[in-house]
């Protein structure tokens, strides 16, 4: 008899802490919405976010339910293979600090394409901005979707399509009424309990092994069949483009996703925006380095009939699983609540995650889409717009999900997400900040080759050609970014280059001193700047000459 | 909310000119550049010896921790340090800023912002 639970029995303790942590994501929504009226509210939350929320934030919306389960779990499988993904991820936000942070938060507004079209000519550029933001948030909110159900279906028993509708409907509560505010306090919350989990579950497994990392380490590469190879390179990203273009795609790609970049326009000032990325290092590489403790962990000490088969052909369960372990196996109290209380740090993973991913598609539908592109930029209701695109987003998101089933390989998903925002997304929006010459035809090209580029290697990638997860394909990058990164800034070269347009909107200098000096950026509305960046504008106005 | 003041005109072709600015924007390029470099070159390499020696980067380097889990812990440290390398320039390129802006004859803003 196998000594795991039986994955998708139904579980009530877990079902009711779901249903505790979604009365507390209610109360912050009924909070929030008390404090969202105005446009800059409900996308932004008034510019009003410290950056060190805002950092816990953003390392909330990058650790999804793929992220912190996933990581684990490839781990638990692969071995140390498991863990080059998630170290590509924690790099990545340098190129975010280094390169976008304070820049988009001087440059922009709303979402991307206020930043990409700031100097060119706006609805072209605009549109091609829109497209390819809806694009990636489209695809990630599916893949998240998609993970989420399947998720909720193994840890809780309830029914794929009934979990999917249930983060659905949540979801679009917390947006239509909260805005931004409420989704930056969920993902706050969620983010938090992940950090203590992680710890607790860290020390736990350490102190399974008198807090020897080697005496894990051996235990986990005994139990793994694969002896010392565990503990090294080479079972799951098997040749050196594979192990580099997985790497390159994750570090450019997280520099192009939309619902990442948006969070910088919901503090008052660039420095704060800085500050953010900062804090987020900090989060996420704890979180990396905890990370292998439970991965190893969860080889180590999930031994047994059946251990194999109970985390799932992901792997997504070890973490899960090894919380039961810990607490004192299947049966037991201690375990139950534990799985229930892991349970409930992965549920309100998945309803933050996809509120920020559905808010950023609306803003790009209202904002980017209906105002600016179809209405010309009138005085209109935006946020009435917002809420509208909204409410149809997670309509379309929880149908397409539906469609594809909970059998759906979510890697391929991720990985058109990454590869769209790395190819697609982040060289137009690079070389709009940085490169002088940069014109709309350049970022037109730069954008639709990189699209089509990423398309045509995804085709022909391993879990796709010929068939689905099928031997023989073309080529063997599941994150072909190596060949289509390089594609995407040829294609903004090259149509720079060919190109005679000189009708810019605004001039290069213009965007150059607004985005390293902070002159004329969006203000914060004053009413719901950090108390403590209150008190100090107040200290310093008493002292400015009148 | 209450409506902002109307925007004042920005001579930004001057602003960009001025030696304060361009001293300024010289230092960010070459910080930002020489920075990216690094992660960029950091990344590929050990990514590279994954790829091209996993059974060298599988060999045992402090107890049963191997290479590539040093190097991997590694990339985590440059990455935390980068961060902090970056935060402490940028106080001196805020600094920079209001000295550009100041020259321009733009008014500074308390907390650092600077309104239009």
């Amino acid at each position: 008899m196998s000594v795991f639970a039986v994955t998708g029995e139904f579980n009530g303790l877990a079902v009711a802490i779901f249903a505790v942590v979604l009365a507390i994501t209610l109360l912050i929504t009924r909070w929030a919405a008390t404090r969202t009226k105005t446009t800059t509210e409900f996308y932004t939350a008034g510019r009003g976010i410290s950056g060190r929320k805002n950092g816990l934030a953003i390392a909330g919306d990058y650790l999804s339910a793929s992220t912190f389960l996933g990581y684990a779990g490839l781990m638990f499988l692969f071995g140390f293979d498991g863990w080059v993904i998630g170290l590509a991820a924690c790099m990545s936000f340098i190129v975010v600090l280094y390169l976008l942070a304070e820049r988009m938060r001087n440059a922009g507004k709303f979402t991307l394409a206020d930043v990409l079209s700031y100097r060119l000519k706006e609805k072209p550029a605009r549109a091609a901005a829109a497209s390819t933001s809806l694009l990636v948030t489209g695809i990630y909110l599916i893949a998240q979707l998609v993970g989420a159900g399947a998720l909720l279906q193994a840890l809780a028993g309830i029914d794929f399509a009934i979990a999917v509708v249930i983060c659905g409907v949540f979801m679009t509560v917390y947006i239509v009424f909260g805005g931004m505010l409420a989704t930056t306090w969920i993902q706050i919350v969620k983010a938090a309990m992940l950090m203590i989990a992680g710890v607790v579950i860290s020390i736990w497994v350490l102190a399974k092994f008198n807090f020897s990392p080697s005496q894990l380490l051996d235990k986990a590469a005994t139990e793994s069949g694969k002896g010392e190879k565990f503990l090294g390179p080479g079972l799951y990203l098997t040749t050196p483009a594979l192990v580099i273009s997985t790497g390159l795609t994750i570090f450019f790609g997280t520099a192009g996703l939309p619902h990442i970049l948006m969070r910088f326009f919901t503090v008052p000032d660039g420095k704060a925006a800085r500050q953010s990325v900062v804090w987020t290092i900090g989060f996420i590489g704890v979180f990396t380095l905890l990370v292998t403790l439970i991965g190893f962990g969860a080889r180590a000490l999930l031994v047994g009939d059946g251990a194999t088969e109970a985390v799932g052909k992901g792997g997504n369960l070890a973490a899960p699983l090894l919380a039961q372990f810990l607490g004192g196996g299947e049966g037991s109290v201690g375990g139950d609540v534990a799985l229930a209380l892991f349970s409930a740090a992965a549920f309100a993973t998945i309803l933050a995650v996809v509120s920020g991913l559905v808010l950023a598609s609306a803003s790009t539908v209202a904002h980017d889409v209906y105002a600016n592109v179809i209405r010309n930029g009138d005085d209109i209701d935006e946020t009435r717009v917002a809420r509208i695109a909204s409410i149809s987003i997670a309509v379309f998101a929880i149908v397409a999900t539906l469609l594809v089933g909970s059998g759906f390989n979510v890697t391929v998903l991720v990985s058109m997400a990454f590869v769209f925002a790395a190819s697609a997304n982040f060289p137009a929006l690079l070389l709009a900040l940085t490169w002088r010459r940069f014109n709309t035809t350049g970022a037109l090209t730069g954008v639709a080759l990189g699209v089509i580029a990423s398309v045509v290697m995804i085709v022909l990638s391993p879990p796709v050609w010929p068939g689905p997860d099928s031997q023989g394909s073309p080529s063997s990058l599941t994150f072909p970014g190596l060949v289509t990164i390089p594609i995407g800034f040829l294609g903004c070269w090259l149509g720079t280059m060919l190109s005679s347009a000189t009708e810019e909107k605004r001039t290069y200098d213009e965007l150059l001193v607004r985005s390293e000096t902070g002159l004329g950026s969006e203000g914060a509305d004053p009413r719901r700047a950090p108390r403590r960046r209150r008190a100090a504008a107040a200290a310093a106005a008493t002292m400015l000459p009148k | 909310m209450k409506e902002r003041p109307a925007e004042r005109p920005h001579d930004w072709q001057q602003l960009a000119r001025t030696p304060e600015f361009l001293r300024l924007h010289r230092s960010r390029r070459r910080f930002t550049l020489t920075g990216m470099a690094i992660q960029t070159v950091a990344l590929v390499v050990v990514m590279g010896l994954y790829g091209w020696a996993p059974d060298a980067m599988g060999e045992p380097a402090i107890g049963s921790i191997t290479w590539a889990l040093l190097s991997g812990a590694g990339l985590v440290i440059l990455t935390f340090g980068m961060a902090i390398a970056y935060s402490r320039k940028a106080r001196q390129w805020e600094e920079m800023a209001a000295a550009a802006l100041e020259h321009a004859g733009e008014r500074v803003e308390p907390a650092g912002r600077f309104q239009r």
